[in-house]
């Protein structure tokens, strides 16, 4: 537990030492301390116009879009209205928000769908295990899954419509013939589309991790298995004794970017149930969607985007706390 | 620090206000009616806010009407003030008055020099006059001498000012499949009670599985969790004055209407079919997998016909349903576009007479229904057969009487915050229609639901 944070810190501890070396020399020799000065000076400056254009980049398109999205979290602002009219009025908004129970529902629906991420993650693992290790034309499998990744997320939203169509639908016309009787009407039913657009996104989503899977299967030593063989492993410690661990950090990449893209869905929830039936698939992205531009209020479609961010921001910092606790830094 | 970021504020809408002009500017130069149209409008915002009637004057508009017919009327235009140019500006292509708004919205954001505005609705209108982003009209109505309830049907006052005139007319009525109501031996309906439409629902109702014909469909609109409510000749609003108006019973009757030819009768699309297939009611009722629906007189010149759905069968028009056998039926809210003069225009008198001209001689030279009174409904209907691709297709008896007997409601503008009551409500009458909660329990949440946003909008 402790061995790779040790090893990861201590070759960068090492670099100053050297430098510090010469430099504390250095103060006792003024010549050659100006000459180094106007270099350093000179390398600096060559350092900010190289980062410049990138630096401005950030600026205009990420700081200060952020910086406004601050302030009008604080105001009871419309964009149609012109800047004339923005008056900061405080933290009305995010009292409203915490009294707001449809944010809070959106906010818990969010949470849920947060499990299709692990859900996701598991299965594309074992598909990968499968795919490079057991099928014949791997490749041709990993077309197949990455399929629905390169389609249009409105044609796939619509062919899924169709399977789901509540009352002639193929997933219930195969459920009524097994004698389910009266089968969930799921895009259609509060109960049932918070799960099927759920599983909507791990369809969607799996191929990017088995891809990626694959490839950090492929970075395994054979030497590792082959060690195991000799030692008459079975193919389950093979696979929770060395396959696992060191496949953590691709595990903890998929969990950490999959969780934010988690937190952003709007695209799906929009072609597919437009946040409904009965508000029960509305997601925050879709609220700030709602609030901004179909009722026109920025303030307050800002204040959801401030908290949205905290939100986001608190569960990547868990768990780039909670790695080390499980991610493997080989 | 304040001050820094609102320097820095202003800066990145400078940038995006100059982008937009460069927008702007390209597509004046590739879709200008006039070759000389660009270069007028570049200087038209400068050239003046006393606009004396013969000095040239650029006026812009935009909506989300098509170009190609936008221009015939811009020429005739033309042709009554030859002066005055009319710089229109397309929001969308494809005549969607929902995706038109949102970038109207953007362009109004981004400090455009619009001077005219078109909305579809009366609910966005009012919203934006909460805004405050319209100037009101009274003062320029009083010079012509005019008062606008004695010009309009519609009477388009808000908070005792009009910041907008009436364009087309719209209200609502139902729309019928004649070669199912001949086959099925039924009358068109000239007065009739909701108990008379699930009746006709349910006759009109044929055919098992996927190949059902359904009586009706109701659309995904919230108008259409309201119908009992929007048939009311006054107050057909959830919130009227800030009184709401859920537990009552013409709430009570729309969300029956919904259960009993949907889950009852089963003579109505079912609402989950509605939702998780998406719908459109063109496709529904020209494909004849619903004999009526209630729909709007928008619809009239498409039951003739339009490129993407041909009229392949005769529609008939019948009043909307009444509540109960003693009131009227035909009782339907009174909507439309609405065209409104921004308040930060610089050619407010030159932008009243294109939307004075626009909403009534111009929409009479286009024949189109709308709000004018001095409009002649069998000049319209005439005038309407000659356009249409297929003008046998409309029953023209049923739709002269309707348009005669649709007694008219005064606009009860909606409060600004009518979007958010809609949503809220319907999320509720969701959960009814797909027999989530009973009746009772819809009616308190709704109330308490739609109480908590009229007390946060105070």
């Amino acid at each position: 537990m402790t061995t790779p944070t040790d090893t990861g810190q201590a070759p960068k501890r090492r670099i100053p030492m050297p430098n510090s070396l010469p430099s504390s020399m250095s103060n006792s020799t003024p010549k050659p301390a100006t000459a180094r000065r106007a270099r350093r000076l000179q390398e600096i400056a060559a350092g900010y116009i190289f980062v410049g254009p990138m630096l401005l980049g950030v600026i205009v398109f990420t700081l200060i879009p952020m910086i406004m999205l601050l302030i009008f979290s604080l105001t009871d602002w419309s964009f149609l209205t012109g800047y004339d009219k923005l008056r900061i009025s405080g933290f009305g908004n995010f009292a409203r928000l915490l009294q707001d129970a449809e944010f809070g529902e959106s906010l818990l629906h969010n949470l849920i769908m947060l499990l299709a991420v692990p859900i996701g993650m598991a299965a594309a693992l074992l598909l990968a295990v499968l795919i490079s290790e057991r099928a014949y034309m791997s490749s041709f499998f990993k077309v197949i899954f990455f399929m629905p990744q390169i389609s249009s997320i409105v044609a796939v939203a619509v062919v899924w419509q169709v399977l789901f169509h509540p009352s002639y639908g193929p997933v219930n016309g195969f459920l009524s013939a097994v004698g389910v009787h009266e089968p969930p009407k799921w895009l259609a039913d509060p109960h049932y589309a918070l799960p099927s657009v759920m599983l909507l996104m791990i369809w969607i989503d799996l191929g990017v991790s088995l891809i990626i899977y694959i490839a950090g299967l492929k970075n395994i030593p054979r030497d590792l298995y082959e060690a195991a063989d000799i030692d008459g492993a079975s193919a389950r410690v093979k696979f929770f004794r060395i396959t696992f661990p060191l496949l953590t950090p691709t595990s903890f990449f998929l969990l950490i970017t999959g969780l934010i893209a988690n937190f952003k869905t709007f695209a799906l929830i929009q072609v597919l149930t437009d946040g409904g039936p009965a508000h029960s698939t509305s997601v925050i992205v879709y609220d700030i969607y709602q609030q901004g531009f179909v009722n026109l209020k920025t303030g307050y479609a800002s204040a959801m985007s401030i908290v949205l961010f905290i939100v986001i921001l608190a569960i990547t910092f868990l768990q780039w706390v909670g790695q080390r606790k499980w991610v493997h830094q080989g | 620090m304040l001050n820094k970021k609102m320097l820095s504020a202003a800066m990145a809408s400078a940038l995006s206000i100059s982008l937009l002009a460069g927008c702007g500017s390209g597509n004046g130069n590739n879709n200008g009616s006039d070759a000389s149209s660009a270069a007028p409008t570049a200087s038209g915002a400068a050239s003046g806010s006393s606009a004396a009637s013969d000095e040239p004057v650029t006026i812009k508009l935009a909506s989300w009407i098509p170009k190609a017919q936008m221009d015939g009327m811009l020429a005739e235009y033309k042709k009554e003030k030859p002066n005055v140019t009319v710089a229109y500006e397309e929001l969308v292509e494809n005549n969607d008055s929902v995706e038109g708004l949102k970038k109207l919205d953007l362009l109004i954001a981004s400090g455009s020099d619009l001077d005219v505005v078109m909305f579809p609705s009366a609910a966005e209108y009012s919203k934006r006059v909460g805004l405050d982003l319209l100037a009101p009209l009274d003062d320029l109505l009083g010079a012509e001498g005019i008062k606008v309830t004695d010009e309009y049907t519609v009477d388009p006052s808000l908070n005792g000012k009009v910041y907008a005139l009436p364009d087309t007319y719209e209200n609502y009525f139902v729309l019928l499949n004649k070669e199912m109501l001949d086959k099925a031996g039924l009358p068109v309906p000239t007065n009739w009670t909701w108990d008379d439409f699930y009746d006709y629902s349910r006759k009109l109702t044929s055919g098992e599985g996927a190949n059902k014909v359904y009586g009706t469909y109701f659309h995904s609109w919230p108008m259409y969790m309201q119908l009992g409510l929007l048939n009311q000749s006054k107050d057909n609003n959830l919130v009227n004055n800030g009184v709401l108006k859920v537990d009552g019973p013409e709430v009570r009757k729309s969300l029956e209407i919904r259960n009993q030819t949907e889950n009852v009768d089963k003579s109505a699309i079912p609402y989950s079919e509605t939702i998780s297939q998406k719908l459109a009611y063109r496709s529904v009722y020209f494909a004849k997998k619903a004999a009526m629906i209630v729909t709007g007189n928008w619809m009239i010149t498409e039951a003739g016909g339009s490129d993407e759905f041909p009229a392949t069968f005769v529609s008939a028009f019948a009043p909307m349903p009444s509540n109960s056998a003693g009131e009227p039926s035909g009782v339907s809210p009174a909507n439309g576009n609405f065209m409104g003069v921004l308040k930060k225009s610089e050619n407010q008198q030159a932008a009243y007479d294109f939307i004075r001209w626009y909403t009534t001689k111009g929409e009479q030279w286009s024949n189109v229904y709308s709000a004018w009174k001095k409009q002649d409904v069998d000049q319209f209907i005439s005038g309407l057969k000659t356009k249409l691709k297929s003008p046998d297709m409309i029953d023209t008896a049923s739709l002269t009487y309707v348009m005669k007997n649709s007694p008219t409601t005064p606009l009860n503008l909606p409060p600004a915050y009518q979007s958010e009551l809609e949503e809220a409500y319907v999320k509720e009458a969701e959960k009814f229609v797909l027999g989530q909660q009973d009746m009772e329990t819809t009616i308190s949440k709704a109330n308490a639901a739609l109480q908590k946003i009229v007390d946060a909008n105070k």
